[in-house]
């Protein structure tokens, strides 16, 4: 028996955390449709990853749902309140069909302000005021002071909310989606859908959503998973790619030079290959309905099946040199914000950010250098990269 | 470690063996993993989800817990 040919897709592989991208590679070339963890396909290559995002008759999975059926369970002998389905319950990325559309297409709408570019722009320059005289941060603090300074205003949170609870908030209610959660770690999340209820107020975001949807008669709690989803989906993905970008680049000097010359375009895309090579959403799931024949493998009707996007922007049938950033990479087609009808609806938002603080961002950091390994956080769908110390270079 | 089990698996503390598989306790998922958090606690490790796929009896998941300290 060949051991690589069964080789299984395993996220407590040691490293993977790190970096998992070597096991990754292992899967995609020596096994990249499988069933993993959970009992779940498991999909590696580009090609199939592609297809399926294409597939209009895939489905999304029900994590609302999912709670419902496990809340007896998570709260047996628990105090409070649950939140975690009524939480979830309208998430767009967990809704198919007809509310799928309502929900994304009036998130889309009220997230479209003409004054975008001000409000990115007033938190980049306060952010990196506010950090450019330290000889030494958490670059991940940096990261999520800048995007808080964002979402505050789109979503009327006040700025004297605490930077920590936004971030346990947000980081909580992503984790929510992974697998390999527990009873104890649910009860945390339910804890901060508890907490986010204190920062949802009436706002010019939850009205346009109102009105949007007011023929839907969405209850307060509906509402509020909205909101949820918004400040969670905008703060999360966007600091995270941050942080690995910034990481990257504190490795990788010379692509200051790079960031420095380049042109408005030459940037653009720039920024679509850190998205490719950070990957912060790793896996995305569907569902199938009817048996689906993928690679050459039969999965059977009901299956949940794990996209690996992070291995499919690895792919070196579709990517030269896949695991070097190339700041000048001409052909890039990414699924670092999936595809299909569920693509991510704040891509355009993600990429703005970047356009506009990338430069500014990257002249500060180039003063600064890694004092120690970063620390990652044991997530699996969604990577974060915990704590990265900087200091300023010696001789500035 | 048999108490928890017992807990999750609604079986009796006594019908616990220290060498009968862990799937045989019908532990889904969700419960393995909060054993793996309670475990992490009281050892103060790390300790896997995937540790009782691989050491799927007490007594091999307590002689590989023991072996790392």
């Amino acid at each position: 028996m060949d051991p690589v040919a069964e080789i299984k897709w395993n996220p407590y592989t040691p490293g993977y955390f790190a970096n998992p991208y070597p096991h990754l590679k292992e899967c995609r070339e020596n096994n990249p449709v499988h069933r993993g963890a959970q009992n779940g396909w498991t999909i590696f290559r580009y090609k199939e990853v592609s297809e399926i995002l294409r597939n209009p008759d895939l489905l999304v999975s029900n994590l609302s749902e999912y709670f419902k059926s496990k809340e007896s369970v998570i709260f047996k002998n628990y105090s409070g309140c649950p939140h975690l389905a009524a939480g979830t319950s309208h998430w767009p990325m967990y809704l198919n069909g007809e509310i799928h559309k309502r929900v994304r297409v009036a998130m889309t709408k009220a997230m479209s302000r003409p004054d975008l570019d001000e409000i990115i722009r007033n938190a980049s320059q306060e952010t990196v005021q506010k950090f450019e005289g330290l000889t030494k941060f958490d670059l991940t603090e940096f990261c999520a002071e800048f995007i808080k300074r964002v979402i505050c205003v789109l979503f009327n949170i006040p700025i004297s909310t605490n930077l920590a609870k936004l971030e346990h908030y947000s980081n909580h209610l992503a984790r929510s989606q992974d697998i390999f959660v527990s009873k104890q770690e649910y009860l945390a999340i339910n804890e901060a859908f508890e907490w986010g209820k204190g920062i949802f107020s009436r706002n010019d975001y939850m009205d346009m959503i109102r009105e949007s949807l007011a023929d839907l008669n969405l209850n307060e709690e509906q509402l509020y998973s909205i909101f949820a989803i918004s400040v969670m989906a905008a703060f999360e993905t966007s600091k995270d790619n941050l942080s690995l970008s910034f990481l990257e680049l504190l490795k990788n000097p010379p692509l200051y030079e790079d960031i420095e010359r380049m042109s408005k375009t030459e940037l653009n895309g720039f920024i679509d290959e850190l998205f490719r090579y950070s990957s912060p959403l790793q896996f995305t799931v569907r569902v199938n309905e009817q048996p689906l024949e993928i690679g050459g493998v039969q999965i059977e009707s009901g299956s949940k099946i794990y996209l690996s996007l992070a291995s499919a922007n690895r792919d070196e049938e579709i990517f030269e040199n896949p695991d070097s950033i190339l700041p000048y990479r001409k052909s890039n087609p990414h699924l670092a914000f999936g595809g299909g009808v569920h693509r991510c609806l704040g891509a355009q938002i993600a990429k703005r950010e970047l356009q506009i603080a990338l430069k500014p961002m990257a002249s500060l950091f180039q003063n600064y250098e890694l004092v120690a390994d970063p620390v990652w956080s044991r997530q699996i769908f969604m990577r974060t990269v915990k704590k990265v110390q900087i200091r300023q270079k010696s001789g500035n | 470690m048999r108490t928890k089990l017992a807990e999750e698996s609604g079986l009796k503390i006594e019908e616990i063996s220290p060498d009968e598989s862990f799937e045989e306790m019908n532990l889904d998922s969700l419960a393995l993993v909060s054993l793996a958090y309670d475990l992490e606690q009281v050892t103060e490790m790390e300790i896997n989800p995937t540790a009782f796929t691989e050491y799927d009896t007490i007594n091999k998941l307590t002689e590989w817990i023991r072996s790392q300290k």
